[in-house]
């Protein structure tokens, strides 16, 4: 498989949508069917009715010397940011060894049955676990083994064991991989996101940046 | 929204309800801005380094925030300049690679720590990111695992920064002295008088006279010093400063560098092929557009990860096809590339490579990975049995002499002896290339292939295809042949294992498939393992070169050259200088190092270890290393160092007496007051001063209380913890600065000979000082002390004096102030903010690096500085200031610096400290540097590339405080009529710096030697050892970051699946390894990078000793250096981990081809 540095535009369109491009990077990928309903949005960090709730003040940088490319300063202001609780996926959708890929606030993110208890699992087996479906090295999209267990990137081949919290098993991570907080709820089945454990590739405020950030539930 | 929680189970594990948000500080445009390369590998990736106060944070929109960049590269092709950052949006995939070129900053690159306000004198919190730089041509962006975690060995002494603040707790922070059964802190003062009395008794007393000027010499005095990038990441300054004082001050012959045993070559069989130490002599740029890439005990997924993961896959994966038609010639195929990977085990680089281009391993190993219309696949996994690579080696190159002799003759007649080579005076050993040809035809092919699939296990069909992968040529469309182009590195793999025979044997294969022709995308080089960077007087042989008839003021006998001394000893013996003759003596002198355990290379080159285990020495000096790790039978090191150091401890404490009973003990069960009241009463001495400590010690060792064997020990590093040699025995303790963000130093890459200037971008904690300062405030001591005896014109004290006083005279002009003087020697400042470091090294560096060779000629045995070239005091590297290098931030320049030149304002910068040097920059000017591109090409060609940097400070771009100019980096071809013209001085000079020969020799098979043999025969499994990609050197800075402790929390045992079920073992079960030189416990891993019959354990683990616990004294008997790689043990289970352990690590096997699924579901 090569590579094409030149062209990134598309693969923006990998995290945020579009089960057809994710197919075409590569195959052998198990992925969900329709999993990415939202539309992208601007990043506008509001108020929600959320459980949690947290306030980042932004202040102003005292800019000194800048060249022509200078934008203005963030101004101050009071915004609050938090994840939201949003259902993932049913536990009847999950097969052991197939995973489900969903959304996480606008976040591409897997739901697996390892098929053992798993460090962060929920479930009547306890092995229900979610992560970020981005490489926490260079944020290339992740495939899922069943064999191993482990999500593995198939760009420079780091590899994350599903089953040990994220845990590198090898590769070249500066961090474990972003996994999901699940609660799974038993009367319907339901399992619910509430947050990420970790910062998710390509942000530096995850849940400030969450293309969806209010999603509610389906 | 259904919030009923009575029916909600919380996830078990680390979690928090609502989990709180993880994010990281983006950098200001206020920042202040470092340029720094890598702590680790020796690929050294750029890492753009930010301080900024905690709360001033930047902003996500370009222009907010600092991360900018200002660089165009023409030789990878890609435009930064006046490049602007934004992250308003999640990044995309790799958008840290060019052309997007925004890193996306992980939880790893953060720190938040304290430095130090020097205007207003106060201590801050700031963050500190430590990011891989997107402009750097080394990395592009990319990052290894360590890498990446680069900020999370910075100290701190906020404990919600765990891996800080775990830094800074096992970080040295004040010289040390053993008492009482503690450390205690002392300062500077008193330990600089200790180790300068008694290392000024070493000088003046039981020493050994070598002829005038080096005079007295203190051979009770041993070293194991890094010498070149080691623990502290070091560099050439950091690791000069031990040279000076040991290898010239006390001028003591016995020296060992930090991962081996001896003063010793590595690579000392290309040496001999390529008449010169030409181990570095290739480029990324040839990497990336090579035909065949071959990697030869050299894992370097893990060992040299952004080489294998950056360069070599663009290269496999077809991205640099358009580079290639650049370099090759007209109408010549640019295909992928290929690659074979030669190892004794499927290693992770074998799984890795075949999956990158879409082969699972069993492809690469059966040869049916993608193979083209020429038969040949694009992958070829050979895994040979241990130390048999020279068989391996020698039947390849049969089969390519007797299959493709054209292709050989071509390199031989037309490139070797072809009309550039011949025009340029390049020199080929027709000579001993016969006698390799003769050894080659000594067998017919048939009886090659069978021979070596017996012995190397690699089948007849794989040894074939290695062949035509190698030298069978290209077919380009036109109609016309075209001759492969050929890399080759090797590492450990060989290094450590079969070393000279294996290496000479790569080696005269790759002169006949051209990967010794200079052409580009050609070379054959080491992968090596820390970075490099290393400058040193070269010290005095051994006292009894007298009794070998050698001289004792011409430098040392590293290691015998074969191609010489074979035929020498034929000649000697009436024998005629015949392949047949000169196979059989080689053979029958390494079956007699196995038969006398004497390895003849000891005399001309003494194994220190050897020394220490005699009996032999009073003190030894350990350097940033951690030697009760990384040394050959560790455990009898650790056991032997120990037992010496404690006699010592217990003599000078006075405590050898205690509890040990002056007269019979019968008559405390028989009478009053039934005990030994003079016992009781015995104190135990004060807390003594340095004279009164230094006296004791010499006495100790010498003097009235003389112990024999006793053994004074000094330690000199960073970290404390986890390195028995300090805990354990080191008597004295001395804090070092690391040259990793508290000091400046240069270092250069493997791969691509690019050096880079280091920045510091904080303190030192505690009052750890560089050692700059250290040593040359030893010395200067020591100095004194013969002046003060009446021997300040002594040859100890102008050999001290010679060596340090450019030093302490660049300490003296570059002190701002002195605010506290060194009590001990008042006129120098112990405080590390009094000094502009930078001007300090400035000096360092055009005194000692740039101009070495010139000013230490007085010295008889030289000084080494590889790499440098220096025809003239102004030409090569000395054209170059310091401030060039500062100003090219993480591109650097390669090696050897051929010239540089300097125009406009930004060459008089008003003070030497780097905002004197943006502030010059920012008046504009431009300077350009060259530097050489692979060492092959001057003289086999009719024209080199010169890689050519242009530093434009009239294209500046400033950000915040911070000049950015623009740097532009080509490669260009130059003639040697050129050179004179452009770089000031004669092609001859340049000729003489670059390989301008080769020698290809016969070297055979010679078997599992010596102490390593014995260990076969006895013991089951082969121990194979190596790196784990997570683990960098002993773990010095691993064990305190928790997430790399939790991955390797304990020493792990990885095993062959069959073996597993053989022995019943399984994963978790606790297991222990043992062989007559040791015992190693650990957890077994069942995983498939191990060959059945073997096992895989990493050379240290950050809280354990590795596999140095089993390996044997073995020694190459011509190249002096340990084969850690030969050594056997047995295995037992001891235990299982509770399953509470075992559910924390992941045991899940490596694995990089997933099966290709057709189902999925739906959410």
């Amino acid at each position: 498989m090569s590579k094409d540095k030149g062209v990134d535009s598309n693969r923006r369109a990998i995290i945020l949508g579009g089960a057809a491009a994710v197919a075409g990077i590569a195959a052998g990928i198990v992925i969900g069917g329709n999993a990415f309903p939202r539309t992208i949005t601007q990043v506008q960090p509001e108020v929600t009715t959320v459980k949690q709730e947290e306030t980042v003040t932004q202040t102003a940088t005292a800019t000194t010397t800048a060249t022509a490319t200078t934008t203005s300063p963030p101004t101050t202001s009071q915004v609050s940011v938090g994840f939201v609780r949003q259902k993932v996926a049913n536990y009847s959708q999950l097969q052991v060894g197939t995973p489900v890929t969903a959304n996480y606030m606008g976040y591409t993110v897997y739901i697996v049955r390892t098929g053992v208890p798993s460090v962060g699992g929920v479930g009547p087996n306890g092995d229900v676990v979610g992560y970020s479906a981005y490489c926490a090295h260079l944020g290339y999209i992740l495939e899922y083994d069943p064999n191993t267990r482990c999500l593995l990137c198939p760009q420079h081949f780091s590899q994350y064991d599903a089953t040990a919290g994220g845990m590198q098993v090898v590769g070249h991570p500066n961090q474990y991989l972003p996994q999901l907080i699940l609660e799974y709820d038993e009367s319907t089945g339901d399992i619910y996101a509430v947050g990420f454990n970790r910062l998710v590739y390509g942000t530096y405020n995850t849940a400030a940046q969450a293309p969806s950030p209010s999603m509610g539930e389906s | 929204m259904s919030t009923s929680t009575s029916s909600v189970t919380p996830a078990t594990g680390p979690s928090v309800y609502g989990a709180p948000n993880t994010k990281v500080p983006l950098p200001p445009v206020t920042a202040q801005r470092y340029h720094v390369v890598c702590r680790f590998c020796n690929v050294s990736c750029g890492y753009d380094v930010f301080v900024f106060p905690v709360g001033e944070e930047g902003g996500p929109a370009k222009g907010q925030n600092a991360i900018v960049y200002n660089y165009i590269d023409n030789v990878y092709g890609y435009n930064l300049q006046g490049h602007y950052a934004d992250y308003t949006q999640p990044l995309a995939p790799l958008s840290a690679n060019p052309p997007t070129a925004i890193p996306w900053i992980g939880e790893g690159m953060v720190s938040k720590t304290v430095t130090y306000d020097e205007t207003t004198g106060t201590w801050r919190p700031v963050y500190i990111l430590e990011i891989p730089s997107s402009e750097c041509p080394v990395n592009e962006g990319n990052y290894s695992t360590r890498g990446g975690r680069n900020a999370q060995r910075i100290w701190s002494p906020f404990h919600d920064n765990a891996a800080g603040f775990r830094i800074y707790q096992t970080r040295i922070k004040t010289p040390l002295i053993r008492w009482s059964g503690q450390l205690q802190p002392v300062g500077w003062s008193y330990v600089i008088e200790v180790l300068a009395q008694i290392l000024y008794y070493y000088i003046t007393n039981e020493t050994f006279t070598y002829p005038d000027p080096v005079g007295p010499a203190g051979v009770e005095v041993m070293a194991i010093r890094s010498d070149h990038g080691g623990g502290m990441g070091g560099g050439m300054v950091d690791d000069l400063m031990p040279g000076l004082l040991l290898h010239t001050g006390v001028a003591t012959p016995f020296i060992r560098p930090h991962n081996r045993a001896a003063f010793s070559a590595e690579t000392a069989a290309i040496f001999d092929v390529t008449g010169g130490g030409f181990i570095n002599n290739l480029s990324m740029l040839d990497i990336s557009i090579t035909d065949v890439m071959v990697m030869v005990g050299a894992n370097e997924y893990a060992t040299a990860t952004i080489n294998l993961i950056q360069h070599i896959f663009d290269n496999l994966r077809g991205v640099t096809q358009k580079r290639k038609a650049t370099w090759f010639e007209s109408g010549e195929p640019t295909p992928p590339g290929k690659a074979i990977v030669v190892d004794a085990r499927p290693s992770e680089t074998a799984h890795a490579v075949a999956a990158a281009v879409g082969c699972s391993l069993e492809q690469a190993m059966n040869g049916t990975c993608n193979v083209d219309s020429n038969g040949e696949p694009q992958v070829l996994a050979v895994q040979v049995k241990p130390g048999t690579d020279a068989e391996l080696f020698n039947a390849v190159a049969a089969y390519i002499y007797y299959t493709y002799p054209d292709v050989v003759n071509y390199f031989i007649n037309n490139v070797y002896q072809g009309s550039a080579a011949k025009a340029n005076g390049f020199t080929f050993n027709m000579n001993n290339y016969n006698l390799y040809i003769q050894y080659l035809q000594s067998k017919s092919l048939s009886e090659w292939l069978s021979e070596a699939e017996q012995i190397t296990g690699v089948s007849q069909n794989i040894i074939q295809l290695l062949g035509d992968m190698l030298a069978k040529p290209k077919m380009g469309s036109n109609g016309q042949q075209y001759y492969k182009r050929v890399l080759i590195e090797f590492e450990k793999g060989l290094i450590w294992s079969a070393n000279y025979t294996a290496m000479h044997a790569l080696g005269d294969l790759a002169v006949i498939v051209g990967a010794t022709s200079g052409r580009p995308g050609t070379g054959i080089a080491r992968s090596f393992g820390h970075q490099e960077g290393a400058a040193f007087p070269v010290p005095p042989p051994p006292p009894w070169y007298q009794q070998l008839g050698l001289p004792l003021n011409q430098g040392r006998v590293t290691w015998i050259p074969m191609s010489q001394y074979v035929p020498q000893q034929l000649q000697k013996q009436g024998m005629e200088v015949n392949a047949q003759n000169v196979i059989s003596f080689i053979k029958s002198f390494y079956q007699n190092y196995t038969n006398t355990l004497v390895p003849q290379s000891h005399q001309y080159n003494p194994i220190v270890d050897y020394l220490v285990y005699s009996g032999y020495g009073k003190v030894l000096w350990a350097f940033t290393v951690n030697t009760y790790k990384q040394t050959m039978a560790g455990g009898k090191f650790v056991s032997t160092t120990n037992n010496r150091a404690q006699l010592l401890q217990e003599c000078i404490e006075n405590v050898l007496s205690l509890g040990v009973p002056s007269t019979s003990t019968s008559s405390i069960n028989s009478s009053s007051p039934y005990y030994d009241v003079n016992s009781v009463s015995a104190t135990i001495p004060n807390f003594p001063t340095p004279d009164q400590y230094a006296q004791a010690v010499i006495s100790c060792l010498s003097g009235s209380n003389k112990t024999p064997g006793a053994l004074f020990v000094v330690g000199s590093d960073v970290v404390l913890n986890q390195n028995g040699i300090l805990e354990t025995a080191a008597h004295v303790i001395i804090p070092n600065a690391t040259s990793n963000g508290e000091t400046y130093d240069l270092r250069w890459n493997g791969h691509d000979r690019r050096m880079r200037l280091v920045e510091p971008f904080m303190p030192p904690p505690g009052i750890a000082m560089p050692t700059v300062w250290v040593y040359a405030m030893i010395a200067y001591r020591i100095y004194q002390l013969l002046q003060s005896n009446g021997m300040g014109n002594s040859p100890q004290a102008q050999r001290i004096y010679q060596a340090f006083n450019p030093i302490w005279q660049s300490l003296t002009n570059n002190m701002k102030q002195n605010s506290q003087p060194l009590s001990l020697i008042p006129q120098f400042s112990e405080n590390y903010f009094d000094y502009n470091w930078f001007a300090i090294y400035s000096d360092i560096w055009t005194y000692y690096l740039a101009n070495g060779p010139a000013n230490f000629s007085w010295w008889p045995y030289g000084i080494a500085v590889p790499l440098q070239f220096a025809p003239t005091s102004s030409t090569g590297w000395a054209s170059v200031k310091l401030f060039y290098l500062m100003l090219a931030r993480t591109i650097g320049v390669q090696l050897p610096i051929l010239g540089a030149t300097c125009s406009g304002a930004v060459c008089s910068p008003s003070e030497l400290t780097k905002e004197g040097v943006m502030q010059a920059c920012s008046q504009g000017g431009t300077i350009t540097m060259y530097g050489l591109v692979n060492y092959f090409e001057p003289v086999l060609q009719s024209q080199f590339r010169v890689e050519r940097i242009t530093i434009d400070c009239n294209q500046a771009v400033t950000v915040g405080n911070t000049v950015l100019p623009l740097i532009t980096r080509d490669v260009i071809y130059v003639t040697p009529d050129q050179v004179q013209s452009m770089f000031g001085y004669s092609y001859d000079d340049l000729k003489a710096a670059v390989v301008n020969t080769l020698n290809p020799f016969p070297m055979p098979y010679v078997g599992i030697l010596a102490y390593a043999s014995q260990q076969q025969s006895k013991y089951k499994y082969w121990v194979n050892n190596g790196r784990w990609n997570i683990i960098w050197q002993s773990g010095f800075v691993d064990f305190q970051v928790p997430e790399i402790y939790q991955r390797v929390p304990f020493a792990i045992i990885e095993m062959n699946a069959q073996d597993a079920q053989n022995e019943g073992l399984e994963n978790g079960d606790i297991v222990m390894l043992y062989n007559d030189w040791g015992t190693l416990t650990g957890v077994v891993w069942i995983s498939n990078t191990v060959a059945p019959g073997s096992l895989f354990v990493a050379m240290s683990f950050p809280t354990s000793p590795g596999a140095n616990q089993l390996t044997t004294p073995t020694i190459d008997p011509v190249s002096d250096n340990p084969m850690y790689k030969w050594t056997w043990a047995n295995i037992t289970k001891v235990g299982t981990l509770p399953p509470e352990v075992k559910q924390q690590i992941t045991f899940a096997p490596v694995q990089f081809n997933i099966p290709s699924s057709s189902s999925s579901s739906s959410s």
